[in-house]
């Protein structure tokens, strides 16, 4: 089993970080670019939105990204700090509503849904764990 | 990685092709979502978007495109993707807005319909629609606006009056029950058909009362004016390049090109700057016989601009304009300059910037949408301070339309 972590802090600008160890990250595990940016997609709507609404004080905190590849099982593991809150609970957006109707937000949650196979999240520790998978068809 | 992304724009046929190249992830979003508000309130209303160099789009990017199309369709524009990479199309197909790509008409073709400009001067262009000439508003006048100078209001100069509909009106009032309940709240006050903002004195924000269904606004009001009937009227303004519609002017003009001497006025606009006042304390509690606007009280009972103010927003105003106005009207209205012989007066509602359609005259509809999509920041009375040297002139406006109705009757109440 091949497995990284990324550690990263509660700025916006270390979608960088994770964007550019992810491009790493395909090219050692021999993932499609097409498969890397859907997963990058993924990760950016959970970080973003724990940057976004996850903390009421203003200090640096630590957001582990532990991602692994069994055989072509693909795993990502976002653990954080901030406030308690389970994805997995917001609603579903409706995407076939016609763009007029269409309410803006919502979509983060859509993509993980779409993109990801199976969706876990649990509370341990003062610390959020949303554990996603997915398998992929070119590893 | 790159810092910013690279956006660029083409200009062909009226339709302008905005390239985008990096990735439009949550970091850099919002300097897409600046650049196409920038170009929409430019007037570019028919976009095209280049996504070849688009490596990355996050649901963030996306909703900047759903947010634009909803504001184009309402403004008869358009927004399409004419090309864009395969992983970047694959993202708009998972969340079902392939449609994007489809809907990509080609340039509007059709000639742009010339406006007729009956006013076309140095400073401004007016460009007017007649819709029923004949038809006249009646005035009504209440209460005793000089009293403002030494207040001695009491409960009989209080009226409690029903709006909405086709009634609109300036002065100061207040939303409550009575004189007695609305005496330290008494502000500026204006009703434009079904909506009704007072600024309250003992609040810094706005209150405002609309329309619904069987509920009707109806305010306490301590003096003003309200006309009621239907707007004869319909007008676009816009300031000719370099220049600013200086309020006062725009009445002159519009006084002469319709020829007549009173009418009463409803005008949304992009203001360059406004100059006004608004009470701070309600004049019920200045009864020990000064005015609100002596000195050494004047800063605690009076807000006023010191410079001109609340630029790039909207404004939402109502007035009554008169020229040589008879007795009744004259307490009522101020001279609009030193020179001219012209009278007004106005209140503005100041509202968040937000695009006015050129074509689009239904007033009910266009006050509604726009009260529910921001709320009033100030209600403030448009003054013209004239003083040499100090003063900080008059209200001016970049464009605009506005609702004319000939006034036919006044009555004093």
């Amino acid at each position: 089993m091949l497995t990284k972590t990324i550690a990263i802090t509660n700025e916006m600008s270390q979608l960088d970080v994770v964007a550019n160890a992810l491009e790493l990250l395909a090219d050692e595990w021999n993932l499609m670019m097409e498969e890397t940016m859907k997963l990058n997609l993924v990760i950016e709507e959970v970080v973003t939105n724990i940057i976004n609404y996850g903390y009421h004080d203003h200090e640096a905190h630590t957001i582990n990204i532990r991602l692994s590849l069994d055989g072509n099982l693909f795993t990502m593991q976002i653990i954080d700090d901030a406030i308690e809150f389970n994805p997995l609970l917001q609603a579903k957006p409706d995407i076939n509503l016609s763009l007029e109707d269409r309410k803006i937000g919502g979509l983060g949650i859509h993509f993980m849904r779409t993109i990801m196979d199976h969706l876990e999240y649990s509370h341990e520790d003062g610390k959020n764990i949303l554990t996603l998978s997915k398998k992929l068809a070119g590893a | 990685m790159e810092q910013a992304l690279a956006i660029s724009a083409v200009e062909r046929n009226d339709v302008l092709t905005i390239s985008v190249e990096g990735r439009i992830d949550s970091y850099r979003a919002g300097q897409l979502d600046q650049f196409v508000e920038e170009m929409i309130h430019n007037g570019k209303y028919h976009l095209s978007f280049d996504l070849t160099e688009t490596n990355y789009i996050s649901s963030t990017g996306i909703r900047i495109f759903v947010k634009y199309y909803k504001q184009l369709k309402t403004l008869n524009g358009a927004l399409s993707i004419t090309n864009a990479s395969a992983g970047v199309k694959e993202v708009f197909r998972m969340v079902g807005m392939s449609k994007l790509f489809e809907e990509y008409t080609p340039a509007p073709v059709v000639e742009k319909k010339q406006e007729q400009w009956v006013v076309n001067a140095r400073d401004l262009k007016i460009a007017y629609k007649v819709y029923e000439p004949g038809k006249g508003m009646k005035l009504s006048l209440y209460g005793r606006p000089d009293a403002i100078r030494r207040p001695d209001f009491s409960a009989i100069d209080s009226r409690h009056i029903e709006l909405g509909g086709h009634k609109y009106g300036l002065g100061l009032g207040a939303f409550g029950s009575g004189f007695n309940d609305c005496a330290d709240r008494f502000g500026e006050f204006l009703a434009v058909g079904n909506v009704v903002v007072c600024q309250p004195t003992d609040t810094n924000r706005p209150d405002f009362m609309a329309a619904s269904g069987d509920l009707i606004p109806v305010a306490e009001l301590l003096y003003g004016l309200v006309a009621e009937g239907g707007f004869g009227h319909t007008l676009r303004f816009e300031s000719t390049d370099g220049h600013s519609v200086k309020l006062g002017t725009l009445l002159r003009y519009i006084g002469e090109e319709l020829k007549t001497d009173h009418f009463f006025m409803v005008m949304l606009a992009e203001s360059n700057g406004v100059v006004g006042v608004a009470l701070k304390k309600s004049p019920v509690n200045c009864q020990d016989g000064t005015s609100p606007f002596s000195f050494p009280d004047l800063r605690h009972q009076v807000y006023y601009t010191t410079e001109p103010d609340h630029i790039g927003t909207l404004m939402l105003c109502a007035g009554v304009v008169s020229i040589k106005p008879d007795d009744e009207l004259r307490p009522f209205v101020r001279p609009s300059d030193s020179t001219a012989s012209l009278t007004s007066h106005f209140h503005g509602a100041v509202f968040p910037f937000h695009l006015l359609r050129k074509d689009d005259f239904d007033l009910p509809k266009i006050v509604g949408e726009l009260f529910e999509m921001a709320e009033p920041l100030q209600v403030l009375h448009l003054i013209n301070d004239d003083r040499e040297l100090t003063g900080t002139g008059e209200s001016e406006f970049s464009q605009g339309l506005c609702w004319i109705g000939k006034i036919n009757q006044t009555i004093k109440i």
